[in-house]
This record gives C-alpha cells, structure tokens and sequence, in this order.
C-alpha cells in the first residue's frame, strides 16, 4: 500500500501595505484631489445653465470638497 | 492662494443652485483657511467672511449672520474707512439681517445711512444706490411709514 504524505508548502505571502508616495512633500492624496478639483472647477465653467446640468455636479463637488478638507487636516494644511 | 480663491467660487456655485447648507460648508472652510494663511485682516478673508454671512442669513440663521456681518463691518470701517464702498456693502448687508431679526428701527437708520452716502459718493442714479433706496422703502412700509415708502419707491 502506498501511504502518500502529504507535503506541507509553505507558502510566504508578501502583504504590500499601501503608502501613498509623496509628492513634493505632500501626501498624494491631497495632490490628486487637487487634480480633481481642478477638473470639478473646469465642469463647472463648462455646465452652461441648465439646472439640471449644475445639479449633476453636485455629489461630485462635495466629494472632492471633502477629500481636500480631509487630506488638509491629515497635512497640517500648511499651503493653499 | 489660488485654491482657496477656487474653492470660494465653487461655493458660490453651489448657493446659486440653492444648495445653501453644502455651499455654507464650503465658504466656512474657506473663510477658516484664509484666516490661518492670509491672517483675520485680510481683505480676502473678510470677503470669505462676508459671503459665509451671507448664506447664513440665507439658511435662516440669523443671529449668526448678524454676528459675523457685524464683525465684517467693524473691519472694513477700520482697515477700508467708512465711505469705502465695500464698508457701505457691509452696512446695508447688515441692516437687511437686522430687518429679518425684527429690528426695524436700527435697521432703518442704518439703511438711510447707506442710501445718504451711496447717493453722495456714487450719485443718484448708480444701480447700489437705487438698490438702497428700495430697501429702505421695503423696511419703512415694514414699520407703517406707508407713505413713505411709497414716495421713494416711486
């Protein structure tokens, strides 16, 4: 009779922990929400009149509004 | 500074459509900042200052609006003098919040304020000095001076 053993692999898993790069001294987060908010702000030159056109901007601008004022805090906010 | 000075008119954007409570969060923020980088005398933080009371004034809180355009006031009578036309702005911002808080005769006195130096400094026939005029009517007829009122709005 044949008895297989089992072989045991060892498998190492390599976790990468996501550090944002920085930038020019400044957490990434913050430089890419002011590439974001540079598009918002040309969205909203660009919206015409409609109401409806200015209202679909809306949950996109609070969003951007609230990763600046988050990544702010988190950077001291020592720039404008 | 130029993204303070964006984010301003974003929220301008914003109580334009009548989104007054997200645009109030936003010219918060940006009358906050600018104090911390330009300092509390700047003349872009007392403008920040002046368009968060503004909405605050819009959203119905009244008091608090009356607060900070007073505030706003004593600034720009200190660092711009009284006759400047931003001072001016200020006062008859002022004096329609205290017309919304039911205080007639300040806000009438200060309204007549407006409209004697708008028509000495811009003329007679300048649009703010029109525009002061209707607002003084509008508080007069609020105080029964019906007559009055009616005068000017002619």
């Amino acid at each position: 009779m044949l008895i297989q053993h089992s072989k045991v692999v060892q498998c190492r898993v390599e976790v990468e922990v996501a550090v944002p790069p920085k930038v020019g001294g400044q957490p990434a987060k913050l430089q890419f929400s002011r590439v974001v908010f540079e598009l918002v702000v040309e969205a909203i030159n660009a919206c015409g009149k409609a109401p409806k056109d200015k209202l679909r901007l809306v949950p996109h601008v609070m969003a951007n509004f609230m990763t600046i004022s988050d990544a702010r805090a988190g950077s001291n906010g020592h720039s404008s | 500074m130029g993204t303070l000075h964006e984010l301003g008119r974003v929220g301008a954007f914003l109580t334009d459509i009548g989104r007054l409570a997200d645009g109030g969060e936003i010219k918060r923020f940006v009358f906050k900042q600018s104090g911390r980088i330009l300092g509390e005398e700047h003349p872009s933080t007392i403008s920040a200052m002046n368009n968060l009371a503004i909405t605050l004034g819009d959203l119905g809180q009244l008091d608090e609006a009356a607060k900070v355009k007073k505030e706003v006031l004593e600034k720009r009578q200190r660092i711009l003098g009284e006759e400047h036309p931003s001072t001016i702005s200020a006062m008859n911002n002022l004096a329609i919040t205290l017309g919304d808080l039911g205080q007639l005769d300040e806000a009438a006195k200060m309204k007549k304020e407006v409209l004697e130096k708008r028509q000495r400094i811009l003329g007679e026939e300048h649009p703010d000095t029109t525009s002061g005029m209707n607002n003084l009517a509008s508080t007069l007829g609020d105080l029964g001076q019906l007559d009055e009122a009616a005068k000017m709005k002619k």
